[in-house]
């Protein structure tokens, strides 16, 4: 067969803000807010330098909720760029950009192939000759319950053959369950490459034939989403030898940094830890931008003067000012400072005192782990949730008028508040309680 | 501690009371109204504690007699003791203590025995009228409280209810519901004005397709507008050129009038038959169809359509101007050819004459070959000069020697004057010897004349030495000094004479080599060659002339050929060289001029015939140039309709429709171009995508927000779980066997008395539905009877932590309904039966019943009357 190679990415949410950022400079928010697009400009660059034969979308190309007209004329230009260097691009519409949300007015070039709702095969060509047949569904709608993937034809035709699909693929309750199907659906059809979206994180779930990839988002959007980030450059071999291989794009990155306080003296080995960190982060990828989230745990000497009131923004100004002025590749803007530093005091044996305290503490702990059930039920898999304690139960009773107030859920749009972190929630709670019901000192 | 005995010597009304053999358990003593049982309490109270200050009411001071005070005797720990309490001056009067051997001990072992227990407490929980049972502060004494209350608090505690309250007040800081003041609603409130924002950038979309639609029809009605624009222009055009071409239709009328009037048909001057055909006929055929090609009007010679003879004259102008303007060089030769014959006729017959005088051997072939020139004379000179100058010599040594013989003389004189003469003699002979032989003698004497000086001078000679030989007396010396001077000079003149001879020599030698006579002087000579040079002078005239002569013959015979070469050409009569150049010079000439008068005709023909074809050509391409795409001859066509003034119209018309299309296209394109710059604007509009990341910060504040809420939410939530659990599980003894007690005298209505969390107060709690209720809630029998479980709790608890002490309730029963009264009652005996002892006064026989029919063991001790 001839031997071919084609790009696959997916998820690029052009226009998308970026997500969870409190407080950005308005040098640092201009760049953030070209990024996605600078990411798919990278891929649409190496796509060019590649020579692929072949561009695949695979949904969740932009945000249409955000009706965003500027990422979408970015996006024309970038598939113009595309056609002008003789590559085919494959579009399927996932739940972010369904069918109706892409702009009519809106005019892309011959070579972009948009997929319709029903499954079907276009050929990526190269000098008039078929070197594969790319199979494609689009969703019609934001929320697509059905299994897409039982629509594609078991016995695909043509030389090689690519499933596009944006769908959540085996148990991912983390993901919105659109178009779910198992892995067994795409394993049983004879495809030679399942060209998925809707993940965001990088991971083939199937290696061998059919390879089953998702490429991860070409830019991580907010703290969830760290690590580098791309699509993924398919060479086919006359052999019919399938290679993978990132195309790292990201150009803003996200980070976590937990660093722990025990055995440290003063906020100079603080700050020696956070210049080694970012200077190995720096170093892995200088030409991003680089968010980072630095959690403090642990105890000591350093956890009185970390607890004076100013001392958190204090720090994090200072490292802002000193890392990340001005905002531009290679510099490193601490995007959160987490205190979740404690008095070297043994939580077993205050949780084990027979007093309020203890009472608190072992309240705190069966609600660690037992959180309350979402509210939402039909979100989840149909997992059977066992006796809830009282304290869940009483939780999500305080916390459902928040939850449940109109103004608060309309404020926050796509994205409903949960409470995402009960863990963190509760060492909170926890911390407060110490801070007032215990007799020692801190 | 069990009291076993109680003496009273005077107490109040009480005087010599004896209450002996006290139970240990329920003792129930009934005496009436005013029947001393308050006395009683008291009394007991005071022989533990001391009486009370004077005046006090409770102090008692002996009404009956007997002495104020009297004893307890007590069980307790083992032993037996009397305390004995009696009036001493003091306040409080005096106490011993004995055991019950009599020996005193030391009063502090009361106090050991009491647990120290205070006055006050003993007085709270456990000698108690309804007064102090209904009074809720006699719990909440420290001491007392310190037991209901604190027990199960955190180690040292802090503010537990301060927490609780700081919660709320933080979390309701961040979020209330409908609050508006909150954290979350401040941003909530920046959320929605920021939406306001987006909402409209959010219909860009939809405001983009309307422009690119907008676009499409502007484009569409521009290119309407345009096609009438282009029709219209293409009129006003039209008319334009019409004026334009007005002047150039006319002079190509009037060239073509002029043409006819020459009689040269349109089509020879440059017009094709097409022009003709409109000309004549206005074929409408003839307008439609190409015109055919036509000759270049640009580059042709009009003079073509000259007459052939014309043609050919004009075609040789150059050759007749020309020769025309050689004429007078013409008649120049022919003058200067006569002229150069005559020349050379002179130079002849004076050549001749020449050759006549030089005599036989001279003829032009010598006088030609003799060179005379410069050269030769100088050379002549030059001997002269020589000679001369050797002569000159010759003279002066023969002066010189003339000189030194006539000194010589002189000396010889003076004895032979005569001598004198003879040496002027011989001097003069000398001298005209040589001059002789210099100038007079011709050169082929010279040779002669030479010798005959030589001979004279040696006549001399002999003469001075003879003169010599005459001088020798008289001045031998002197004669002998000038003898030998003469002597030298006459030396030196024979080398003179020998130089004189060889130039002569050489003279002789030159003529010969210029082919002259030898016999010349150097005069002679120079003569002779200024004669032969005239004949030179003559000869060369003569070839001069000749030549002149010859060269202008040849030019006048090449001219006049060129002349009949032309008439050739011109096929003209030749005029005949043969009769005589000379001759034919005129003729030619004339032929000539009146060539020249034809060629100046055609030329003026020629250049009519031009000036009208130009202007014909000129017409016609300016017509064409202005004609453009309609072409010339549907221009002309359409001008032959015309005049000025209905051009003048039809562009005027046209100029208004084209300005108002114009007009119309300006607006459309403006509209256009707002349109597409708007396009542009929102398409690279960052705006909304600033807005969304700004609302996306927003959001993260929110969510810190609420997070920080749901912190305090979560630790709220936990603490009142925590509390419930303290106050269901960590209640101090006492509240619990409160509890047991309240439950069982309310007949199990109340479950459970407790104090809230961090509260000095009590709580009961109904045992159906679970509802709290203070104190203050209650009725008054229901309120004594939680006071009475809180007093026999604490006591039971006093007793298993410090010490069992009696208890003494002085008519506690009154305001119990008869059920309470009987469980009260039961309840009291099972107390007494825990190893509490228990003194119920009553005044009440009913209620003395109710003791002793629901207490089986109790002692009904009914007090004597007051003495």
């Amino acid at each position: 067969m001839q031997p071919f190679s084609f790009l696959h990415c997916a998820d690029v949410h052009l226009g998308a803000p970026f997500r969870g950022l409190t407080s950005v400079s308005p040098e640092l928010g201009a760049h953030l807010r070209d990024a996605p697009a600078a990411a798919f400009t990278r891929l649409v660059t190496a796509a060019v330098e590649h020579q692929v034969a072949g561009f695949i979308i695979a949904g969740d190309l932009f945000d249409a909720a955000d009706r965003n007209l500027r990422a979408q004329i970015k996006l024309r230009d970038q598939l113009v760029r595309l056609h002008e260097a003789g590559i085919s691009t494959f579009v399927t519409a996932g739940n972010h950009d369904p069918m109706g949300g892409w702009l009519s007015s809106i005019r892309y070039p011959d070579s972009v192939h948009f997929f319709g709702p029903e499954v079907t095969a276009l050929p990526l060509q190269r000098d008039g000759e078929t070197l594969a047949n790319v199979y494609g569904v689009s969703f019609n709608r934001p929320e697509v319950k059905d299994n897409l993937a039982v629509e594609f034809p078991v016995e695909p035709e043509g030389p090689f053959s690519i499933g596009v699909l944006h769908a959540s693929v085996g148990d991912r309750s983390e993901h919105a369950p659109y178009a779910p199907c198992s892995l067994q659906d795409l394993q049983s059809r004879r495809f030679d490459y399942w060209a998925l979206g809707h993940v965001h994180k990088r991971e083939t779930l199937h290696g061998e034939r059919p390879i089953i990839h998702y490429p991860g988002n070409p830019q991580g959007l907010h703290i969830n989403e760290t690590g580098p980030r791309g699509g993924t450059l398919v060479e086919v071999a006359s052999t019919g030898t399938i290679s993978l291989t990132p195309i790292w794009s990201d150009v803003v990155r996200w980070h976590r940094l937990r660093t722990s306080i025990d055995g440290m003296e003063s906020v100079d080995d603080l700050l020696g830890v956070f210049n080694q960190t970012t200077s190995a982060i720096v170093g892995e990828a200088s030409e991003c931008l680089h968010i980072l989230r630095w959690t403090l745990t642990g105890g000591g000497p350093l956890h009185a003067e970390l607890r004076r009131p100013d001392t958190g923004r204090d720090l994090t100004e200072t490292l802002r000012a000193e890392y990340a002025s001005p905002a531009e590749p290679g510099t490193v803007w601490l995007e959160r400072l987490d205190l979740a530093t404690r008095a070297a005091r043994n939580m077993r044996a205050l949780r084990e005192q027979q007093d309020l305290l203890g009472d608190f503490l072992r309240l705190a702990e069966e609600l660690r782990s037992s959180p309350p059930a979402p509210p939402d039920h039909e979100i989840g898999t149909g997992k059977l949730f066992g006796p809830e304690p009282e304290s869940s139960t009483a939780v999500r009773e305080a916390v459902a008028m928040l939850l449940e107030d109109r103004r608060v859920r309309a404020a926050m749009g796509d994205d409903p508040w949960t409470i995402a972190d009960w863990p963190r929630l509760v060492a909170a709670a926890e911390s407060l309680a110490i801070k007032w019901l215990s007799s020692g000192e801190e | 501690m069990i009291f076993d005995r109680v003496h009273i010597d005077g107490f109040g009304i009480w005087r010599d009371l004896d209450l002996e053999e006290l139970d240990p358990g329920l003792n129930v003593l009934l005496a009436p109204n005013e029947g001393g049982k308050t006395t009683l309490m008291t009394f007991i109270r005071s022989v533990l504690f001391g009486f009370p200050r004077r005046g006090d009411p409770q102090r008692y001071e002996p009404l009956r007699g007997g002495k104020h005070g009297g004893h307890i005797d007590l069980s307790a720990e083992g032993g037996h003791y009397r305390i004995t309490r009696s009036a001493d001056g003091t306040s409080s009067g005096s106490m011993q203590i004995s055991d019950n051997e009599g020996s005193s001990l030391p009063e502090n072992k009361l106090a050991d025995l009491l647990r120290n227990t205070t006055k006050e407490l003993f007085e709270n929980v456990f000698a108690f009228g309804l007064a102090e049972l209904q009074r809720l502060d006699t719990l909440q004494k420290d001491e007392v409280a310190g037991h209901i209350y604190s027990a199960g608090m955190a180690s040292g505690g802090q503010d537990p209810i301060g927490f609780r309250q700081w919660l709320r007040k933080e979390r309701d800081r961040l979020y209330l519901p409908r609050g508006r003041k909150q954290a979350v609603a401040e941003k909530l409130l920046e959320i929605s004005t920021l939406q306001k924002e987006i909402d409209p950038l959010q219909q860009l979309p939809e405001e983009h397709a309307s422009l690119l639609q907008q676009g499409r029809s502007l484009g569409e009605r521009l290119a309407e507008v345009d096609l009438i624009m282009a029709t219209r222009q293409s009129q006003l055009d039209a008319a334009r050129r019409a004026q334009r071409a007005w002047r150039d239709y006319e002079d190509l009328l009037a060239a073509e009038s002029a043409l006819k009037a020459l009689g040269v048909p349109l089509a020879a001057a440059g017009g094709d038959p097409a022009d003709a055909g409109t000309v004549d006929a206005g074929s409408g055929e003839g307008e439609m169809s190409p015109p055919p090609p036509r000759p270049n009007t640009e580059t042709s010679d009009p003079a073509e359509l000259l007459p052939p003879s014309q043609r050919a004259l004009l075609r040789e102008s150059g050759r007749i101007r020309t020769l025309l303007a050689a004429a007078p060089r013409l008649r120049e030769l022919r003058a200067a050819i006569q002229k150069s014959l005559t020349d050379a006729d002179t130079a002849q017959s004076a050549l001749q004459t020449h050759l006549k005088d030089l005599g036989e051997g001279w003829d032009t072939e010598r006088i030609r070959t003799t060179t005379t020139g410069l050269k030769e004379r100088e050379k002549i000179r030059q001997f002269a000069e020589d000679m001369r100058q050797v002569e000159s010599e010759i003279e002066s040594i023969s002066v010189r020697a003339a000189d030194a013989h006539d000194a010589y003389e002189t000396i010889v004189t003076r004895r032979e004057p005569v001598s004198r003469e003879a040496v002027m003699l011989t001097w003069a002979m000398a001298v005209a010897f040589t001059f002789i032989s210099a100038v007079v003698v011709p050169p082929v004497a010279r040779l002669v004349t030479t010798s005959a000086v030589g001979a004279i001078g040696a006549m001399t000679g002999i003469i001075v030495m003879w003169l010599r030989h005459r001088g020798r007396q008289q001045m031998r010396d002197e004669r002998l000094a000038a003898a030998d001077r003469e002597t030298t000079l006459w030396a030196q003149h024979e080398d003179a004479q020998k130089s004189f001879g060889e130039i002569e020599d050489k003279w002789q030698a030159w003529l010969t080599s210029q082919g002259l006579d030898t016999g010349l002087g150097t005069d002679g000579a120079l003569d002779l060659l200024d004669r032969i040079r005239e004949a030179q002078e003559q000869e060369r005239r003569h070839g001069e002339s000749s030549a002149s002569a010859e060269k202008a013959t040849g030019e006048l015979t090449v001219a006049c050929g060129r002349v009949n070469a032309l008439f050739e050409s011109l096929r003209r009569d030749q005029i005949s060289l043969q009769a005589g150049l000379q001759e034919a010079v005129e003729p030619l000439l004339g032929e000539l001029e009146a060539l020249q008068a034809e060629l100046e005709a055609a030329e003026d023909q020629g250049m009519r015939l031009r000036t009208v074809v130009d202007q014909y050509a000129q017409a016609r391409a300016a017509l064409r140039a202005v004609s453009g795409e309609e072409g010339p001859e549907a221009l002309r066509t359409r001008l032959e309709d015309l005049d000025p003034d209905q051009i003048e119209r039809q562009v005027q018309d046209a100029e208004v429709e084209v300005a108002a299309a114009s007009a119309r296209r300006d607006g459309l394109n403006e509209q256009l171009g707002g349109v597409r710059e708007r396009r542009t604007h929102l398409e690279g509009d960052a705006e909304l995508a600033d807005l969304l990341q700004a609302r996306e910060q927003k959001r993260s504040d929110l969510a810190g927000l609420l997070e920080k809420w749901a912190g305090y939410t979560v630790a709220g939530v936990l603490f009142d779980l925590a509390k419930q659990v303290y106050e269901e599980q960590r209640q101090p003894e006492v509240l619990k066997l409160a509890s047991r007690y309240f439950e069982a005298m309310t007949s199990g209505r109340y479950a459970r008395v407790l104090a809230p969390l961090g509260e000095t107060r009590l709580e009961v709690e109904e045992k159906k539905g679970g509802r709290r209720k203070g104190p203050e809630a209650l009725s008054r029998g229901t309120s004594e009877q939680l006071y009475l479980a809180m007093r026999l709790a604490l006591a039971a608890v006093y007793a298993k932590q410090a010490v069992p002490l009696p208890l003494v309730a002085d008519d506690i029963l009154v305001n119990f309904d008869d059920t309470r009264a009987v469980s009260t009652a039961t309840l009291l005996g099972e107390f007494a039966a825990q190893g509490h002892q228990v003194l119920a006064f009553t005044c009440h026989s009913h209620l003395a019943d109710v003791f002793t029919a629901q207490v089986p063991g109790a002692k009904l001790i009914q007090l004597p009357k007051p003495v």
